[in-house]
């Protein structure tokens, strides 16, 4: 099941966000959203995950139960640690404790975040926050996830191993929309690319093909 | 000990009631035993309201008082001081818990914004806090009131417990208490943000209108019972997280006890230091509480 967008519009003080914009989201897959500034890619997760309803259009094939959407910079609780945070994933699924602190553990593993499990979420590096983002968003096991500019606080290694991760995640089925301002590491990675700009789509399909395209970026209207 | 100096033997023959009447036996089931109770559970209520602030808002320098929920019941009282309102003191008890009520409402419409910080959450709490004491001190000194029932107001007291303000309390903290302990699975979501408690099920917005609600029920209901005592609020929930841990069961549970700790201990200093002299039992919070405000201020990031 792909999550697709159909006849999105979307006004923000009279000024139109989004314009008629349609897409598909193939499943299992990673795909991001790029576009400068402006351009609408965090209004799409916006949109998709309910957080604005002042929009027209639909989203179908996959409920926006099913999604979990982790905005820009969540803010950082003072007090909690890397396995408190992504325990709170769990919350209010109905699985017994024994079962919940293996989850935990593999989860934890599987993010690479085993070893800073204890340490305050304070005190850790940016990537390693993202990293107990994404785990927080696997505890909620929905089918989507949605993620707002991730890597904009992390250096190029770090961002390098995330996107990894997000392949393996992708290879677990889980299916994930990324915003990102890093065209480079986007069409490297992703298996998928949705170039925006001003609104509209200026391309959209397979990252390898995103280079040959006549006019990826929108640039000639 | 106190100022009506009881000997050991007659406090004791007085809690046990063997002599009916005597003056030992008045002091202690009249007003020391009420005092002790209503201290106890006005800091209850504190403590609690200070951790439902805190744990619906995600700021961790919020205080009842500080913030003017108590400062509406202070209000009303002043009125009642002064001689404006009449009633009965039921009535009062309700006029108390329905003002701060009301000003928890309005905080809560006012900290409603989508970018809610801590800071801006604690500056806006400090200014409806300032602006209802300095609201209740001017109806307080347009009445021909004694100076130490105002002092016993804005700087909190225990002197006029009794056995009726005892039973208000009672009423009012286990009924707030059984319903936070209710909801408090809620606010493990709520410790992260308002966008990820939302897709963790659980509506922020009503969770804190509801918090807030709580606050300030169990804030009029001490406010009235002892006048404004700043800072148990504050400092329990911090306590009772070093000692007890962060899930929201817990804190509940320890800040309610460490705030109604803090408060006996604090009336009883207020009441035994300078003896036969007593000071303000607010005083003593907030000689141990601003330090400790200071010190998160400096730690906030």
């Amino acid at each position: 099941m792909n999550l697709s967008i159909k006849n999105l519009n979307l006004k923000i003080d009279s000024v139109q966000i989004l314009k008629n914009l349609s897409a598909d989201i193939p499943s299992e897959k990673l795909t991001c959203l790029i576009g400068p500034n402006g351009s609408g890619k965090s209004s799409i997760l916006r949109v998709i995950s309910k957080e604005i309803s002042t929009f027209s259009g639909n989203i179908t094939e996959i409920d926006w139960k099913d999604m979990t959407y982790l905005p820009q910079d969540p803010i950082s609780p003072p007090f909690l640690n890397v396995s408190e945070i992504t325990n709170l994933g769990f919350y209010g699924r109905n699985i017994n404790k024994p079962e919940r602190h293996e989850k935990l553990l593999r989860l934890l593993d599987t993010c690479g975040i085993s070893s800073i499990s204890n340490q305050p979420f304070i005190e850790i590096s940016s990537g390693e926050r993202q990293r107990t983002w994404l785990a927080f968003a696997l505890a909620q096991d929905k089918k989507v996830i949605l993620m707002d500019e991730p890597l904009s606080a992390v250096d190029i290694y770090g961002q390098k191993d995330f996107f990894q991760l997000l392949k393996e995640i992708t290879n677990i089925g889980k299916t994930i929309l990324m915003v990102t301002h890093d065209v480079t590491m986007a069409v490297e990675y992703a298996d998928n690319i949705i170039s925006l700009v001003d609104g509209t789509i200026a391309y959209e399909g397979p990252s390898k093909d995103f280079k040959n395209s006549s006019d990826p970026y929108g640039l000639q209207n | 000990m106190g100022p009506g100096n009881l000997s050991t033997s007659e406090l004791l023959s007085g809690l046990l009631r063997s002599e009916e009447g005597s003056i030992g036996q008045t002091i202690v089931w009249t007003i020391r035993i009420p005092r002790i109770l209503v201290s106890i559970l006005a800091g209850g209520c504190l403590g609690l309201a200070g951790v439902l602030i805190q744990l619906s808002t995600r700021s961790n320098l919020g205080d009842p008082n500080l913030f003017g929920v108590g400062g509406g019941a202070a209000i009303f009282l002043s009125a009642i001081t002064a001689g404006i309102i009449t009633i009965g003191p039921f009535g009062v008890f309700l006029g108390a818990i329905t003002s701060s009520l009301l000003v928890s409402l309005i905080l809560f419409k006012l900290i409603s914004s989508k970018d809610l910080s801590p800071i801006k959450l604690a500056i806006m709490g400090i200014a409806v806090g300032a602006l209802t004491v300095s609201i209740g001190t001017s109806i307080v000194s347009h009445g021909r009131v004694f100076p130490t029932q105002v002092i016993g107001l804005v700087a909190g007291s225990f002197t006029s417990s009794t056995w009726e303000i005892f039973r208000y309390l009672l009423i009012t903290f286990i009924a707030c208490l059984a319903i936070t302990l209710v909801i408090s699975k809620k606010f493990f979501p709520m410790m992260l943000s308002d966008t990820l408690s939302r897709s963790l099920g659980v509506d922020p917005i009503k969770t804190r209108a509801f918090s807030m609600s709580l606050v300030g029920i169990l804030t009029g209901a001490s406010v009235y019972a002892g006048g404004l005592i700043g800072f148990v609020g504050l400092i329990s929930p911090h306590i009772s997280r070093k000692i007890l841990g962060n899930s929201p069961l817990q804190l509940v549970v320890g800040s309610s006890l460490i705030g109604a700790i803090a408060t006996l201990s604090s009336d009883q200093i207020a009441r035994l230091l300078f003896a036969p002299t007593e000071f303000p039992v607010g005083m003593a919070t907030t000689i141990v509480g601003a330090p400790l405000m200071m010190y998160l201020a400096l730690k906030l990031k």
